[in-house]
């Protein structure tokens, strides 16, 4: 049983920034502003605590595009959960991530 | 995309720099981890040379190399992780509840050893100097000497505890007596109970127990009670000098390898 996730003012951050299509670490960096040090761990331990789980792109994609497959993170349901309930906790988050905007 | 010797060098540095934070990744994690690294560290770099037309001012390689250093926090929370999962009871206190159960059962056994130690405690306390009676028909050198063989515990093994406490120091000292010359011995200096605390029955004569005088009592090996006083067998309650202090004869360790540490005299 996985135990309850901590919901922290970066975690929920982090949720925002991946339901907004923000969906690998680099660009959840740009659009948080949070430092690598921060964002990866934290991305760890949210997988860790099912609230995102992660995926490789595939090696065709990549190689059409001439660059390096990418790890693509994506909300759980758990993690949808936890987002609502972040969202009602820190209600500024929608300004800083607005859900809708998403990056290619 | 253009590649210049400066962007070689750049990515070679960075890379350099991953490859030492993956060192701290536990082996298990270490390729999954590098991969996504080094993946995101071509798209940071290519941001890098991108917006600046292959020559990268110094606050983008900044941001590059910041970026590389978050993998060294990274590693580090990995391997702390790592260290946490070894670890069951670190596991375990994960809750609040089971760390206070853990603490109050941390704190009643504590209370439990510290309560069977104060009984002790008391229980030597009231213990008077070898209260333990030797049956009147058992043959002794002396009738004040202990014997240690049906104990189960050699003196020789109580020596391993006792060495370097207070209980039992030996010291050089000058002993003589109404018949006998002044000579050095080795002179072990015990607490009252410590026969009581090793279990070793000793009974006191008539004489040495009606003493009046509240002298400390003397223990004398078996070896030097045949040597210096030839197995006298009436010798308890006689009187010796102890460097500055008088002391009476209550009785003769029993010999072999039951006698007293430290191959001490009395």
């Amino acid at each position: 049983m996985a135990r309850e996730p901590r919901l922290t003012h970066i975690t929920a951050l982090i949720l925002q920034a991946v339901d907004a299509g923000f969906v690998y670490g680099f660009s959840i960096m740009e659009m948080t502003g949070l430092p690598s040090g921060t964002v990866y761990p934290a991305l760890r331990r949210m997988e860790e605590d099912q609230l995102i789980r992660s995926r490789w792109e595939r090696q065709e994609i990549a190689d059409r595009e001439q660059r390096p497959p990418r790890k693509y993170y994506q909300l759980t349901s758990t993690g949808k959960r936890a987002l609502e309930t972040s969202l009602k906790r820190y209600p500024l988050l929608q300004r800083l991530v607005p859900i809708g905007e998403t990056k290619s | 995309m253009m590649t210049t010797h400066l962007e070689n060098a750049v990515r070679r540095m960075h890379l350099g720099l991953l490859w030492g934070a993956s060192l701290l990744v536990p082996g298990s994690k270490r390729s999954e981890w590098s991969r996504e690294w080094r993946t995101e560290l071509w798209y940071v770099l290519r941001e890098c040379f991108s917006a600046t037309s292959l020559s990268p001012n110094s606050r983008s390689l900044r941001a590059a190399t910041a970026f590389c250093m978050g993998a060294y926090h990274d590693a580090i929370w990995l391997r702390h992780r790592s260290w946490q999962e070894q670890q069951p009871l670190a596991r375990i206190c994960r809750s609040a509840s089971v760390c206070l159960l853990l603490l109050s059962g941390i704190c009643f056994s504590a209370w439990g050893v510290a309560r069977i130690s104060s009984n002790v405690a008391a229980a030597m306390s009231r213990i008077e100097v070898y209260p333990r009676q030797i049956s009147d028909n058992r043959a002794q050198p002396c009738d004040c000497a202990f014997d240690a063989t049906d104990q189960g515990m050699s003196l020789r093994t109580a020596r391993l505890w006792f060495d370097g406490f207070s209980h039992y120091n030996i010291a050089q000292e000058t002993v003589w007596g109404e018949d006998m010359r002044r000579t050095e011995w080795k002179v072990a200096h015990a607490r009252s109970d410590f026969f009581t605390v090793l279990h070793l029955p000793m009974s006191l004569s008539e004489h040495v127990r009606s003493s009046p005088d509240k002298l400390p009592r003397i223990v004398l090996s078996h070896e030097t009670w045949t040597r210096e006083f030839a197995s006298n067998p009436n010798l308890a309650g006689i009187k010796l000098h102890i460097g500055s202090v008088d002391a009476i004869v209550a009785g003769v360790a029993s010999g072999g390898s039951s006698g007293l540490p430290g191959r001490a005299n009395a």
